[in-house]
């Protein structure tokens, strides 16, 4: 997958006079395509030719999957199509009880369907969330090799304690003996976490120019920004070229502030939606600022399977990296006042999966805090299919940046 | 003076003296007379022993059952937490809590699933609370070791509590004394496998009740005299219907289908496959070495709660229950929203059924408002497990005399 695109290296870019409209921009273009040949089918090709891959391991231990020479497939692609059927097959098949969320659903669904084709090995880590780490076991049933990394969480930001540590170096260690065969080369793993650190300050630097012209990457496209941050699309110098082509559109844009009559908005979570986007930037919203996932390095100086324990346990706590490493729900509030703070946002987006109570907590946790502190916010729930969301859904959201305006 | 015994109906009149040693202790508890901290926990994986040698007060956190704490939970949370989770939050509620839990000076919560994690991350603004980890993985020599270091964490904690060391030999003589009182209720429970057993469900779920809320010195008078009392009844002759229930946690306080089962329909449950009943006594902890390790040996190798892996060694555990207890039907309960047994419940209910158990599903919460569809549903069970007997005891087309009450 790592030849699918053809950019300039080194952000060459730049020296062309940027297109005017984000439509135009190579950048966006090139991002897309990255991200469309991270598709499920795609990657089932690749395993058919006998490359490695392993659903999961697409997070914080993304480097040590690099360094097993595996593709780390990220969840969501199970539920990137054929979503409703998935669900279907859950209630059905697997008598998943209908209050569940869409994502679980989706997921185990989508591996029955599959069962026959190539990939059959799933990397889970335990700290995550339950109804995930249950229906994983359903999985074994269509003979999928689960592998657990051990839960293991730092519950406080100071608390991170050494045989936490510890047991999460011997996890990894144990995690590449299943997927290779072998103990892991730790000197790959600090080449890929050096990479990695690389991609995570374009993609920070990105998402700070994103900041000063908010209009020019939409939020469909930032979403695929932030994705890449974790999993780099299977194509991490791919990806990195991406960044920079953007980084270099963005920097030649003329400093220029949002018009008057945009409505300067805070996104926490993600929203998956095309048609959500567009309600809020058909109602003359702006997303200036977004907390979803984190743009934080991994320590270069600590030996690399402990780098990547620590910086798992530091996601724990600060809250950036959601509930695929048990986040605290306390945190990410924070990470929202910060944010509105820094951008002079006039009101906030929290958005959540249906069902979902780890986000649910969260959305429940900033709604009190917000409401004290006199910052609107609107809290939208939505599943994992790709179905246009409801009237009702696009009509909170107009109404609510309508009321800001 | 000793406590007066309670009138309660549904408890064999045996068993009234107990309820009223916990109903002192529990106000006991709340007046702190005595000016010993209170700690209090929520899982059958915390390990009381070392409370108990730091010469803490403390109790196991389940009471629950009733809509009303439910809806004080609900103040903090959304709907998709299952009812239990929302009573613990509701329970520590400075607005209208439980007194016994806002009598709590520290809350102790090993990380079991991801709902407790995020109602304790809310109950610890109201009471100072620790979050421990609890592994998953019960057969990897790395999780033990992680474990064994996690509970001497726990240790130094509870010793801070109490404003004293805790020594390595005061919490073996703790393990030691501990083990007793669950042989001792293991011997009680076994009492119920003869065919017109003693005692019934409703009354073991008061014996679980007290190991939870009494001290261990005072059990094993209690349980012994009782255990005395109990197995020179004689046997009458008549056999009710053996039930096993079997599924998510069964609250002090959730006593509805126990007492349809028994006192409405007249079958008895003789065996409990979930954690406020027979299941986390089943296990002895080793007495020797280390006493850290022999709690970490000796909770992980407890009948397993359906988050730990391998899944499979909680439904064989289920399944020789069931057959040990010579049940002839089991009544699976999950509550709505619990990840643990709602979405693995298919496991579960194969397996006994593979085994020849059939199994009765039930989807609970504590809304009250569903008694007249239960009580359908479980006489028509009953009424089908009855047939059978009838089917597989006389074929020469006898009749059978069943016992309601
Ligand atoms: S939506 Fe929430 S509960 Fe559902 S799988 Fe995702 S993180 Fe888990
Ligand atoms: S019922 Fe299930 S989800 Fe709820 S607290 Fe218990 S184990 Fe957790």
């Amino acid at each position: 997958m790592g030849d699918v695109l053809a950019l300039e290296r080194g952000g060459r870019a730049s020296r062309r006079r940027p297109p005017r409209t984000a439509a135009e921009s190579p950048g966006l273009k090139a991002l897309k395509a990255l991200a469309e040949s991270y598709s499920y089918a795609a990657i089932q090709r690749e395993a058919a030719a006998g490359k490695s891959a392993v659903w999961g391991g697409w997070s914080w231990d993304s480097p040590l999957i690099y360094a097993c020479d595996t593709i780390p497939i990220g969840y969501d692609q199970l539920w990137f199509d054929d979503s409703r059927k998935s669900e279907a097959i859950a209630e059905d098949h697997f008598q998943v009880p209908g209050e569940f969320c869409s994502m679980i659903k989706a997921m185990i669904g989508r591996l029955h369907s599959d069962r026959d084709n190539n990939i059959k090995r799933i990397l889970h880590f335990g700290s995550g969330c339950e109804p995930i780490s249950a229906v994983l076991e359903l999985a074994k049933r269509d003979g999928y090799d689960v592998q657990t990394v051990e839960t293991v969480t730092a519950f406080r930001t100071d608390e991170k304690r050494a045989h936490g540590i510890k047991l999460l170096v011997s996890e990894l260690q144990r995690i590449a003996v299943w997927l290779t065969g072998k103990p892991v080369d730790e000197d790959r793993v600090a080449v890929e976490i050096r990479r990695k650190n690389r991609v995570i300050a374009k993609v920070k630097r990105v998402l700070e120019l994103r900041a000063r012209h908010p209009l020019y990457i939409p939020g469909i496209h930032t979403k695929l920004i932030f994705m890449g941050a974790n999993h780099m699309f299977g194509a991490p110098e791919t990806y990195a070229d991406v960044l920079d082509t953007l980084a270099a559109e963005l920097e030649q844009l003329d400093e220029h502030p949002l018009p008057s009559t945009a409505i300067p908005l805070v996104l926490a979570g993600s929203v998956g939606n095309q048609r959500l986007f567009d309600a809020i930037e058909e109602s003359g919203g702006a997303i200036v600022g977004w907390v979803y996932l984190g743009t934080n390095q991994y320590d270069e100086t600590l030996p690399p399977l402990e780098s990547l324990a620590h910086f798992v346990l530091d996601a724990q706590g600060r809250g950036d990296l959601g509930e695929a490493v048990g986040a605290s729900v306390a945190y990410r509030r924070i990470l929202v006042e910060e944010e509105v703070r820094k951008t002079g946002a006039r009101g906030i987006i929290s958005s959540s999966i249906t069902g979902c109570p780890y986000a649910s907590l969260m959305q429940q946790l900033e709604r009190d805090h917000f409401s004290g502190v006199s910052v609107p916010i609107v809290t939208l729930e939505t599943d994992v299919h790709r179905e246009p969301p409801t009237e009702e859904q696009i009509t909170r959201v107009k109404a609510f940046i309508e009321m800001l305006s | 003076m000793a406590p007066q015994p309670t009138t309660d109906q549904s408890l064999s009149p045996a068993l009234l003296p107990i309820q009223a040693l916990i109903e002192a202790e529990q106000q006991d508890f709340i007046d702190g007379a005595d000016g010993r901290k209170r700690a209090g926990y929520f899982c059958a994986y915390t390990p009381p022993e070392v409370l108990n040698a730091a010469g803490l007060r403390h109790a196991r956190l389940f009471k629950a059952g009733s809509p009303e704490i439910v809806s004080q939970g609900e103040r903090y949370t959304q709907s998709v937490f299952c009812d239990f989770s929302k009573s613990c939050i509701g329970g520590f509620d400075p607005q209208g809590g439980d007194p016994f839990y806002r009598s709590v000076d520290k809350l102790y919560t090993f990380h079991t699933c991801a709902s407790m994690k995020r109602a304790t991350e809310v109950i610890e603004r109201f009471v100072p609370t620790k979050l421990l980890n609890l592994p998953r993985l019960r057969n990897e020599p790395a999780s033990r070791a992680f474990f064994r270091d996690e509970i001497a964490h726990y240790r130094d904690d509870v010793a801070e509590l109490a404003g004293r060391p805790v020594t390595d030999d005061q919490v073996t003589a703790q393990i030691v004394l501990y083990n007793k009182v669950r042989g001792l209720i293991r011997q009680l429970s076994e009492l119920r496998k003869r065919p017109n057993p003693p005692l019934t469900g409703r009354d073991v779920l008061e014996l679980v009740r007290g190991f939870y809320y009494l001290p261990p010195e005072k059990l094993l008078d209690v349980y012994g005299k009782l255990y005395r009392k109990l197995s020179r009844v004689r046997d009458n002759g008549k056999r009710p219907v053996r039930l096993m229930i079997s599924g998510s946690i069964m609250a002090d306080g959730d006593r509805r289908l126990v007492e349809l089962i028994e006192q409405e329909i007249g079958a008895r449950v003789v065996v409990e496959d979930h954690c406020t009943g027979l299941k986390p006594f089943a296990h002895t902890l080793p007495e020797e070495g280390d006493p850290f390790q022999a709690l970490a040996d000796g909770y992980l190798d407890q009948a397993p709660c359906a988050r730990m892996k391998p899944l499979d060694d909680s439904l064989d555990f289920s399944s020789r229950l069931a057959e040990e207890y010579a049940v002839e039907g089991v009544v699976y309960v999950y509550l709505k929203f619990c990840a643990c047994y709602g979405v693995s419940k298919l496991e579960f209910i194969e397996r006994l059924q593979s085994r020849g158990v059939p199994v009765l599903e039930i989807s609970s919460d504590y809304s009250q408002s569903d008694h007249g569809q239960l009580k359908t549903r479980v006489e028509a069970f009953i009424e089908v497990l009855q047939d059978r007997r009838t089917d597989l005891a006389l074929p020469s087309g006898q009749t059978e005399e069943f016992v309601h009450g």
